[in-house]
């Protein structure tokens, strides 16, 4: 896995806390008693439970009160198989989860378009649904009555409650290795990824829709297996056992937990369930008890109230020690980076936008604007504000669907395609006002953004098979020669907030440069840098252009940048293209400096 | 035909119940781009400070009424003085407010547990009328009486004041309002309150019609938010349509297919409706702009 981007902070050592927490259930269950065997037991299936939604809502950032819901299904799906006796208890359970997986499935497709909120309201339909569901099919879960699930058999034997303890420590253990790998690893990355930026994950490939979708089946697996524990271990089921109740201890657990630490989610659902059987004389005061846990933890990890300090180590962030130093393009050059063969310098059009348009509320912010990119050639972009300059990159990139209109890259028609596939395409671009992942380190943004990382498959990441091994060294490997290129080593392992606003368009350009692009679309990349590290990017871009074939694409207000950098300027002014030509044919242009010079001066500047 | 009627006037006086509600969590996601999710339980505990000032200390009813808006009101500004003010991450306040809830069902309970069910005192009743030969309770009237005022002050308070004007320019661009010298923590707090005292009267209407306890709003906070995600929650008249169109649909469904699934066949039709319509119904698609 990519170790340099991860600082040495896990106090214990990763791999035993598991085995460590098993150990001291397994001594709490057997000196405890039945009452305490039973709890730690419950325990154990709860925070498989938990664990699973921590990949969504801890890393994916979805707010989920259907969790509740898997959960119950993976109990009723087991529960009645085994009442029946129609499979071996470890099928049953087995059955659930594909059960679960598959509902969740359905929950991830059906919400991907609702925004958060929304989706959290239905997410807690669900759980009602599902619910409503087990009340009145009385003849399958036995309704109000409940559902008494005898003791689990497996070839003709019946389990005892030992054995079957044993068998949820195992699945228990399974869970958090797992749930450690997934929300350590790459994908946990790629989930912040898009949960902190989506438009910003679009850009690098990033499918949002199927990556919910995946993160919504890992932890609906986890739900409906422990749910499938479940009802062996309690023995009885009922629909009142399944409401929101449950989905919000569930949630509870994920925040107290520190919501992305599979650790932190197993200790939390051990005091949420813990805490008020120990204190039952307590009564009432326990939710309110609850309550302010909830509160003081959600202030604690994201609060201004606390020193600034202890918020950087409560969220994994220090300061930077080291300022970066600038951009030497021959750095670059030295870079594993190497764009696809196919890519000649041949100066043939790889991007042409033909008589694109756009309107918003009646404002056309696009009139039939056309012009053409071509490989080794730096094409720069100017015009007023308001001229329409980013809502063209915007319209290219599949961020704005166009009126009319059509891009095209390299014969293939992308118009209207959805941004993530125009970045699998062969598009790469900045944002004016940098998009970066807000919650990962200067290093991470360009692992998650790597074709080899997207392209590595999640069970060989999770397995850490030699393959998967090999690739993330690689891809670690490209992203500090990249990062050394653009003078950003210094950051590599600092998280993308701390670093200033000037050197984020550098963090932004390195992501793109890791996709491999043909074609390179830069929003006022200059913008908040000094005046020498703008000419060194200048002298970059040719680079790019010239030895790697590159069509880079620079949208500026700096004139004396564009003079310096591009073979070609394109001038916009109200939605349309006014000028197209050699930048000394353009400083030139009447109409040009009418629309945006002003006055001769402004060009000397 | 009788039954139709029937099924529609209390579906409407639930739908105007929800669509307080979800006047509330509209106000408030437009104060600050989060969910009060204790705003439920704020009702309940305003529903008992009317309780104890009307049937304890037995204070006119208008001035019970005072005492639950004002309890409303104040138990929402603390929450956003807790909560909100301090923490940036949406998904954190949303969970920072359930923790609210869960301290308010727990000072309720210390408070109220003994004795309950209450009996709530009701809201003055206009008298029951017939119309086409259905009778339909004054209580209900009453509390439609209440919605349209309430909704009538908000519309006046909101287009026609110079502060609405400020209010409604900080629900719009809070950054730009301040540049323009709105007082914006002000306009902010006032929400809040006022999404407060709408659930404090929400709570006032609907628990004289059914037993005053702990969980009065605990089950109508989500089909309030689930009113206001419908109706979409850029802007308060979808509110109370939604509020409304859930009420009667519900009560619809409950009438004619089956009163035991009739949330869960609800929340079936809102959960497609707002995959088609993700901005809900009557709410605008949002450019985003990078």
């Amino acid at each position: 896995m990519t170790d340099s981007t991860r600082g040495p902070r896990r106090l214990p050592p990763a791999s035993l806390w598991p085995v460590a927490l098993s150990a001291v259930a397994i001594v709490v269950a057997l000196t405890g008693g039945s009452f305490w065997e039973y709890l730690v037991g419950l325990v154990l299936i709860y925070s498989i439970a938990a664990i699973g939604l921590t990949v969504i809502t801890g890393l994916g950032g979805q707010i989920s009160l259907a969790h509740a819901a898997v959960f119950a299904l993976g109990a009723y799906v087991a529960g009645i198989l085994g009442t029946r006796g129609l499979l071996p208890f470890p099928l049953t359970i087995v059955a659930g989860a594909l059960v679960g997986v598959v509902a969740a499935a359905v929950i991830g497709l059906v919400v991907g378009r609702m925004t958060d909120l929304a989706f959290a309201i239905a997410s807690f339909g669900v759980t009602i649904i599902v619910q409503r569901i087990a009340t009145t099919f009385t003849g399958l879960t036995g309704g109000f009555e409940g559902l008494n699930v005898p003791p689990p058999t497996w070839g003709g034997l019946r389990l005892t409650q030992a054995s079957l303890f044993g068998f949820v420590l195992v699945v228990f253990l399974l869970s958090c290795v797992v749930g450690r790998r997934l929300a350590t690893g790459t994908f946990g990355r790629t989930l912040r990824a898009l949960s902190s930026s989506k438009v910003a994950a679009a850009s690098v490939g990033m499918s949002g829709q199927r990556l919910r979708t995946t993160s919504f089946m890992i932890g609906g697996s986890y739900a409906a297996l422990a749910g499938g524990c479940y009802g062996s271990w309690a023995g009885y089921l009922s629909p009142d056992q399944f409401g929101v109740s449950l989905a919000i201890t569930f949630l509870s657990a994920v925040v107290l937990g520190g919501m992305r630490s599979v650790l932190g989610t197993v200790l939390a659902t051990a005091v949420l369930l813990g805490v008020p059987q120990s204190f039952q004389g307590a009564g009432q005061w326990t939710l309110i008890g609850n309550g302010l846990l909830l509160v003081v933890v959600t202030l604690a990890i994201g609060s201004k109230l606390l020193p600034q300090p202890v918020r950087e180590k409560l969220r994994g962030r220090f300061i930077p020690r080291r300022a970066p130093r600038p951009a030497d393009p021959a750095d670059v050059a030295t870079a594993a980076f190497r764009p696809p063969a196919s890519l000649a310098v041949t100066r043939q059009p790889v991007l042409s936008v033909r008589d694109l348009s756009i309107s918003f509320g009646g404002v056309a912010a696009l009139q039939s604007m056309s012009l053409e990119a071509r490989g080794g050639e730096v094409l720069g972009v100017i015009g007023p504000n308001g001229a329409g300059k980013s809502t063209l990159l915007n319209c290219v990139t599949g961020v704005y669907r166009p009126d009319s209109g059509s891009v095209t890259l390299s014969d293939v028609d992308i118009t209207g395609m959805p941004a993530h596939r125009v970045a699998r395409a062969g598009i790469a671009r900045t944002f004016q006002v940098p998009q970066v992942f807000s919650e990962l380190s200067v290093a991470d943004q360009l692992v998650v953004s790597h074709p080899t990382t997207q392209g590595t498959s999640l069970t060989a990441r999770v397995l850490g098979t030699p393959g998967a091994r090999r690739r993330a060294k690689a891809v670690a490997d490209e992203t500090r020669q990249i990062l050394d290129g653009l003078g950003l080593a210094a950051w590599a392992n600092e998280a993308v907030t701390n670093v200033p606003h000037g050197s984020r368009q550098l963090v932004q350009l390195a992501r793109a440069l890791v996709r491999r692009p043909q074609v390179l679309l830069l929003d006022e990349i200059t913008a908040g840098l000094p005046g020498d590290e703008a000419n060194r990017l200048a002298d970059l871009f040719g680079y790019l252009a010239q030895d790697l074939g590159i069509a880079v694409l620079l949208i500026s207000h700096d004139v004396p940048l564009l003079m310096r950098a591009c073979d070609r300027v394109v001038v916009m002014d109200a939605g349309t293209k006014i000028a197209d030509g050699p930048p000394h044919a353009i400083r030139g242009d009447q109409r040009v400096l009418a629309a945006y010079l002003g006055t001769r001066q402004a060009t000397h500047g | 035909m009788h039954a139709f009627v029937g099924y529609l006037v209390s579906g409407l006086a639930n739908g105007s119940v929800y669509g307080l509600l979800a006047m509330a969590a509209i106000l408030v996601f437009k104060a600050s781009r989060t969910a009060n999710f204790a705003i439920g339980e704020t009702g309940t505990f305003s529903a008992f400070a009317l309780y104890g000032a009307v049937a304890l200390t037995r204070l006119p009813y208008w001035v019970g009424l005072l005492v639950a808006l004002v309890a409303g009101a104040v138990v929402a500004l603390a929450t956003e003085a807790i909560i909100t003010r301090n923490v940036r991450s949406a998904l954190l306040v949303l969970i920072g407010t359930l923790g609210i809830s869960d301290v308010i069902t727990g000072i309720n309970t210390v408070l109220w547990s003994k004795g309950e069910p209450y009996q709530e005192p009701s809201f003055p009743q206009l008298p029951d009328v017939t119309l086409g030969g259905v009778g339909i309770s004054g209580q209900y009237l009453s509390i439609f009486a209440a919605v349209v005022v309430i909704c009538l002050l908000l519309y006046f308070l909101l287009e026609h004041t110079g502060f609405g004007l400020n209010v409604r320019a900080a629900a719009e661009d809070r950054d730009l309002a301040a540049l323009a010298g709105v007082n914006v923590r002000r306009c902010v707090m006032v929400m809040w309150a006022a999404g407060g005292a709408l659930a404090a009267v929400a709570a006032v209407l609907v628990a004289p019609l059914s037993a005053l306890n702990v969980s009065l709003m605990t089950p109508l906070l989500f089909n309030g938010y689930a009113a206001g995600i419908l109706g979409g929650l850029d802007r308060l008249p979808g509110g109370l349509v939604g509020g409304l169109g859930l009420g009667v649909a519900a009560s619809l469904i409950g009438g004619y297919l089956s009163s035991t699934a009739e949330d869960a066949i609800l929340f079936a039709v809102l959960i497609v409706l707002l995959s088609v319509r993700p901005n809900g119904l009557l709410g605008r698609r949002v450019v985003q702009k990078v």
